[in-house]
C-alpha cells in the first residue's frame, strides 16, 4: 500500500501555445486537464542542463531550466491563459517592489535558494526568450 | 426590475404522502364496502360471471387513477410552479446581468481606484528619490538580444549617454522586466540593449512579433551609475 511520502503527484505539462502579449501566455491546457485559476507553472528551456562528474566525466542527470514563471488567470476547457506574476527578488508591494527596483539589488530569483544554483551557466541566447512550443510544468503551492 | 429588489421564489409543492395514503386507504374501503353493499343486486349469473373475469383488470386500472386522482391537487401546484418559474426566467436573466454588470462595475471602480492610487504612489516614489523615467517607444529582437527604443525628452531633464544603465519596469504592477544599457543616441531617441534578466516572456513576445512600437504599459527608469549591479 503506498503511503503519503512515496506518493506521485501528477503535476499538470504542458507547451505554450500562444504568446499573447508581454505578460500573457497561452498554454495547451485547460480545466478538462486539471487546470484552476491562480494555479502557478513553469516555462522550461527546451533542452534540460546536463550535470557531469567533475571526478568521473559522466552524466549525473539532468536539470530543467526556467525562464520564467506564470500564473493561470483565464482558464478554459483546453486551454488557459496564463500571466507572469514576479520574477526576481522582488518582495512585497508594488510601492516596496518599485523601491527595490530603483536601488541595488541582486537579481536573483526568489527560488534559486542554494549556492549550487549560482553555479549553472545561464541560458544560452536561443533559450533564453519563450518560444511557442516551450514546456511548462505546474508549480506546487509551496515552490 | 432594479438589481436591489429581491429574486422571486416559486419553490417546489411538497407532497403529502402520509395524507395521500390515509385518504387512499379510506376511499378504498369506502369503495370496497359500497361493492359489498351493492353486490346482492348486480351478483346475477351474468354479472357474477363477468366480475370473475374481469375484476383483477378493473382493480389494476381503477387503483393507479385513484392515487393519481388523490395526487392531483399536489401535480397541479407542481405544473403552476413550473409555469411560474418557466415565464420568470426572462425576467431572472436581466435581473442576474444587471446584477453582475454592477458587480463588475463596483470591482472596475475598485481596480482603476487602485490602479490609479499605485501610479500616483509610483510617481511619487520615483520623485523623491529623483529618478528619471523614460518612455519606451519600440521595441526589435535581434541576433538574439532584446533592444528598446526611448524616446528623447525635450527641454530639460537628464539627458541619457552611453553606458547608462536603465531598469525597466511594468507600470500595472511595478514588475521588473529587465536591465538595459544605453548603447546609441540618436538625433529622437535613445537605443539600449537588453544586459541582463530581460523578461524572457517579453524577449519571446518580440522575437515572434519581430518589432513592436506600441508599447503602453512599460517605462524605463534611469539608475546613476554606482547603484545599478543587475
Amino acid at each position: 500500500m503506498a503511503n503519503a511520502s512515496t506518493e506521485q503527484i501528477k503535476l499538470v505539462e504542458g507547451v505554450v501555445a500562444a504568446i499573447l502579449t508581454e505578460r500573457e501566455l497561452v498554454i495547451n491546457r485547460g480545466y478538462n486537464d486539471g487546470v484552476v485559476a491562480g494555479m502557478k507553472f513553469r516555462v522550461l528551456s527546451e533542452q534540460p542542463f546536463e550535470v557531469i562528474d567533475p571526478q568521473t566525466q559522466r552524466s549525473l542527470g539532468f536539470i530543467d531550466r526556467e525562464k520564467v514563471r506564470v500564473e493561470a488567470s483565464v482558464v478554459k476547457e483546453r486551454l488557459s491563459i496564463c500571466r507572469t506574476y514576479r520574477r526576481v527578488g522582488v518582495k512585497g508591494n508594488a510601492v516596496m517592489s518599485l523601491v527595490d527596483l530603483l536601488g541595488p539589488y541582486s537579481e536573483i530569483p526568489e527560488t534559486l535558494k542554494t549556492d549550487q544554483f549560482l553555479h549553472l551557466p545561464s541560458l544560452s541566447e536561443s533559450e533564453s526568450y519563450v518560444r511557442i512550443g516551450d514546456r511548462v510544468v505546474q508549480l506546487l503551492p509551496n515552490e | 426590475m432594479r438589481p436591489s429588489d429581491p429574486l422571486p421564489e416559486y419553490k417546489w409543492p411538497k407532497p403529502h404522502w402520509k395524507a395521500y395514503l390515509v385518504a387512499f386507504i379510506t376511499f378504498a374501503l369506502l369503495g370496497g364496502f359500497t361493492i359489498l353493499g351493492a353486490l346482492p343486486a348486480i351478483l346475477d349469473d351474468a354479472g357474477s360471471q363477468w366480475l370473475r373475469k374481469n375484476g383483477v383488470t378493473l382493480v389494476l386500472i381503477y387503483l393507479p387513477l385513484a392515487a393519481l386522482a388523490l395526487a392531483l391537487p399536489w401535480l397541479v401546484s407542481v405544473l403552476r410552479i413550473a409555469y411560474k418559474r418557466i415565464t420568470s426566467y426572462p425576467n431572472l436573466y436581466t435581473q442576474t446581468q444587471a446584477r453582475i454588470a454592477e458587480f463588475d462595475r463596483q470591482a472596475g471602480i475598485t481596480e482603476a481606484q487602485m490602479q490609479a492610487a499605485r501610479k500616483e504612489i509610483s510617481a511619487l516614489v520615483l520623485q523623491v528619490v529623483g529618478a528619471s523615467t523614460f518612455e519606451i517607444s519600440g521595441q526589435r529582437f535581434d541576433a538574439g538580444k532584446l533592444y528598446i527604443s526611448l524616446r528623447k525628452r525635450r527641454g530639460r531633464g537628464y539627458k541619457l549617454s552611453v553606458g547608462d544603465i536603465l531598469r525597466v519596469r511594468h507600470t500595472e504592477d511595478d514588475m521588473f522586466m529587465g536591465t538595459f544599457e544605453v548603447t546609441q543616441v540618436r538625433n529622437t531617441d535613445y537605443i539600449a540593449l537588453g544586459i541582463s534578466n530581460v523578461d524572457a516572456l517579453w524577449a519571446g513576445r518580440v522575437r515572434e512579433r519581430g518589432e513592436i512600437t506600441l508599447v503602453p504599459n512599460m517605462e524605463a527608469i534611469y539608475i546613476p551609475k554606482g547603484e545599478a549591479n543587475g
